[in-house]
């Protein structure tokens, strides 16, 4: 019996858009707030970021190599550090630096392009994976993907990048009566699939101000199937780094959750481990297939948040027309728009659905309403078409 | 000789043609020897006061312990405060109302009596109230001034046209610039019908926009024929326009003209390389915006590299954003949002072509507009301007075929294109304040005889 449990951090900061207007089109080519993106990185590192980072050393230097954890970097978040916080930055350094912090492999500017075009895609992870090794010296062979979107096609094209595991969410919609506390594999591919505990994750994220739970009450919930699945139990925790101080406000006790988490987790009978390292176990895996595309977003876990309305439908099918010609586009300026405008937020300020649970999408959307934030969008989306066709 | 004018917005402070037109009339009449009192809800301060004589209602301290109001609340049983469902008949009702609203047991009758009504001048959900109670300040506005005629433009103003020739006896002119039918189509607002028919019934001469809308007066309101004229609208030179830039005040002058001169450059390197087809107004049933969609989808599929730009906003706007995603042109369909001031002279040099595809329009100043700076335009049959001019192509408004074929010409001929942006901007031009002030007049002195 080995029960273990793991804990993913996402970072990730949007490049949010100027009011872009139609006389714009074609006389200006900055699209994005300058102030806005400075001003929400600040406030982030402030309430969460530096806080946290300083909480993570404490907890390593505590239990040593008994603590594990695992983070992921969005390209766009450590543009905006390197260009507006370089200290910032080097506190992330510092803490990378430790043997206990793995960095996951992850989409560039968390864009859809998974779903949209492999290729692409497969160019985005590996050039932002060389970034990683470049800036903090170190990226394992898993791969946490956008909203950790999904489905067998995706899996396969990762196990061609020669990624060993891929971390995607527990959905029920896929999962039915498995367990998600199983490491599954693909069915045609040698690829580990890791599975987030949706519930437990949010219970965290989404709820826990409305429903403050002590990190006993949230181990022992993790615990709940531990001695029913014979091989061991493991759990993903898997969240937006900024719930900590953030999305969860520092007087919610949000710091001190996780102050007391990691001997919870060992006092019930788990030991923490690295995403990596459950890639590595040999055991007889049972197989998954997932024929639909799954995400972390929402309660239906799917890309409905995304792909739902004719508005989003519109601007993936602009991205679907240009994704050809920006593979071979030589332009790295238009190469770093493209990167910066397919982020799923500028799809997800579109969204009409009611209960959007992203805290990102209910508090910091600058649209008074999902046509703002379209009729905006696509006239800097013409802008950018036509400087690629002028090329 | 000297009108009493009630209007609801004076430019710079426009949402709609209604203001622009207020402003061209006073021109033309000041020209005609004829003073105006412009009386508007509300006046901002930076307004042109060189034209008329410019009363803010808002400014306006009326004392309802005044008899007259006393005895006119006898006549006046029409006048509804406090939204259009509980009719009054008395002050002491009056009090009684107010006295409920504000929940309050002690209720000052002489410091409520002595008042100045705040109003919006905007068309908000308590456009009713806002509407009686101009009604209430006209009668103060009208004894406080001596004048010969007074004149009412549309419906939110009947009412104090009404309430001022009762108090007054002096003969009401009103001027129809829009109907419900326009408006509404065939769902019409039964209270606005009811002010509509009220106002050309108490008056003693209408005056309608175009030929279409006289139509309109005469078979949907039976109106007699005899007492109705039509005056249609006119543009304003370019040059004499007043400022209407509303942060003008705070950009010194030597910016402005540097500005203003990129502006003009901007514009004439951008057409040459780009085809804009432009639909600029409200964004409403009545203005048939997607008629507009339907056609920009026709000309796309033969044309991709044509763009569509929908400048204007309005309750339909949500629903068009939607159609268009939906067609999959969002990437040549813009959106601009409400324009002002030099924007629209800057919409209107950047586009190729203008499109009215209005449903119903009494009159349309804005093909004018793009005509006079030369855009050729397609507009709608069922629009008043279509009466007077030559050079535009006419198209049903729901015939969105002929609409696209119309908009395809302009853009790829250009012999068409080009006879059209000349003579339409001297159709334009033709079409001015002067004359159509000098009928106004005509109609000022024949109620006056009578």
């Amino acid at each position: 019996m080995n029960n273990t449990f793991s804990l993913t951090f996402k970072v990730h900061q949007l490049f949010y858009l100027r009011p872009y207007r139609f006389f714009d089109i074609g006389q200006r080519h900055n699209y994005y707030d300058d102030y806005r993106n400075k001003y929400i990185l600040k406030r982030f590192s402030e309430r969460s970021y530096y806080k946290a980072n300083r909480l993570m050393h404490e907890l390593c230097d505590r239990f040593g190599d008994k603590f594990k954890l695992s983070f992921v970097f969005s390209g766009t978040a450590v543009d905006q550090m390197q260009w507006y916080a370089p200290e910032l930055f080097e506190d992330f350094r510092q803490l990378l630096t430790r043997p206990n912090v793995e960095i996951l492999a992850g989409d560039d500017s968390c864009s859809a392009l998974a779903v949209l075009d492999k290729n692409l895609w497969k160019a985005q992870v590996e050039r932002h994976r060389s970034r990683m090794k470049e800036v903090f010296g170190k990226c394992s062979d898993v791969l946490a993907g956008t909203e950790l979107l999904y489905d067998d096609a995706i899996g396969k094209a990762a196990a061609e990048m020669g990624y060993k595991g891929i971390l995607a969410e527990g959905a029920k919609t896929v999962l039915g009566w498995k367990s998600p506390h199983l490491i599954y594999k693909h069915p045609a591919c040698a690829l580990n699939l890791i599975l987030r505990d949706g519930v437990l994750s949010e219970n965290i994220s989404v709820r826990f101000a409305d429903r403050p739970l002590t990190a006993a009450q949230f181990a022992s919930d993790a615990a709940n199937d531990r001695d029913t699945l014979k091989d061991g139990s493991h759990v993903n925790f898997y969240c937006n780094y900024a719930t900590l101080g953030e999305y969860q406000e520092e007087e919610s006790g949000i710091f001190e959750f996780f102050r007391h988490l990691p001997q919870e987790i060992i006092n019930n009978g788990f030991s923490f481990v690295s995403l990596s390292d459950l890639c590595q176990t040999q055991a007889e895996k049972p197989e998954l297939h997932v024929p639909f595309t799954t995400s972390a977003m929402d309660d239906e876990k799917d890309l409905t948040a995304l792909y739902a309305n004719e508005l989003q439908r519109d601007v993936i099918a602009n991205w679907k027309k240009v994704c050809p010609s920006m593979r071979s586009c030589p332009v790295e300026e238009l190469q770093k728009d493209f990167r910066f405008l397919t982020s799923v937020e500028h799809l997800a300020f579109m969204s009409t659905k009611y209960f959007t649970e992203k805290p990102s999408i209910r508090y910091l959307n600058p649209y008074d309403s999902p046509y703002d934030a379209y009729i905006d969008y696509m006239n800097i989306w013409s802008d950018f078409t036509q400087r690629l066709q002028g090329l | 000789m000297r009108v009493l004018m009630f209007g609801w917005e004076f430019p710079p402070h426009i949402s709609g043609g209604l203001g622009t037109a207020c402003y061209g009339m006073c021109k033309g009449l000041l020209a005609q020897g004829v003073e105006v009192i412009f009386v508007a809800p509300k006046m901002h301060g930076d307004e042109d006061s060189s034209v008329a004589q410019l009363v803010n209602a808002s400014d306006v301290a009326i004392n309802l312990c005044n008899p007259i109001y006393r005895d006119l609340f006898d006549h006046l049983t029409y006048i509804e405060v406090g939204a259009n469902l509980v009719p009054y008949s008395g002050f002491g009702q009056y009090l009684d109302l107010e006295k409920v609203k504000q929940g309050k047991s002690v209720f000052d009758a002489a410091a409520y009596a002595h008042r100045k009504f705040d109003f919006s001048g905007e068309y908000r959900a308590n456009l009713m109230e806002e509407v009686d109670r101009y009604a209430m300040v006209a009668v103060q506005v009208a004894q406080q001034h001596t004048f010969d005629v007074i004149h009412a433009h549309d419906w939110l103003t009947y009412r104090a046209g009404i309430a001022a020739k009762k108090a007054t006896g002096k003969p009401l002119v009103i001027h129809v610039h829009a109907t419900e039918f326009d408006r509404s189509g065939k769902n019409v607002n039964s209270v606005v019908f009811g002010i509509e028919r009220e106002g050309m019934l108490a008056a003693d001469h209408i005056i309608t926009v175009s030929n279409y809308t006289r139509d309109i007066v005469i078979n949907r309101y039976g109106i007699d024929p005899d007492k109705i004229t039509t005056v249609y609208n006119a543009v304003e030179p370019k040059d004499s326009e007043p400022q209407v830039q509303t942060g003008a005040k705070q950009v010194p002058a030597k910016k402005q003209l540097i500005s203003a001169s990129k502006r003009k450059k901007q514009p004439e390197k951008e057409q040459k390389k780009r085809k804009i087809v432009t639909f600029l107004g409200r964004v409403t049933y009545q203005k048939g915006p997607e008629y507009f969609v339907e056609a920009a989808r026709l000309v796309m599929e033969k044309d991709p590299d044509v763009e569509f730009v929908m400048a204007g906003s309005g309750d339909m706007l949500h629903a068009i954003v939607r159609r268009v995603a939906t067609l999959g042109l969002g990437n040549r369909f813009h959106f601009t949002g409400f324009l002002r001031g030099a924007d629209v002279d800057r919409m209107y040099g950047m586009s190729s072509v203008y499109v009215m595809p209005s449903v119903s329009e009494p009159f349309g100043i804005s093909p004018l507009e793009a005509m006079r700076s030369n855009v050729p335009v397609v507009i709608s049959k069922q629009s008043g301007v279509a009466e007077i001019l030559n050079h535009a192509l006419k198209v049903d408004f729901w015939d969105v075929d002929a609409m696209a074929d119309a908009i395809y010409a302009l853009l790829h001929y250009p012999a068409l294109s080009q006879i059209f942006a000349e003579m339409g901007g001297a159709d334009a031009k033709a079409l001015k304040w002067s004359s159509a002030a000098e009928k106004i007049k005509w109609v000022y002195q024949r109620v006056c005889l009578f």
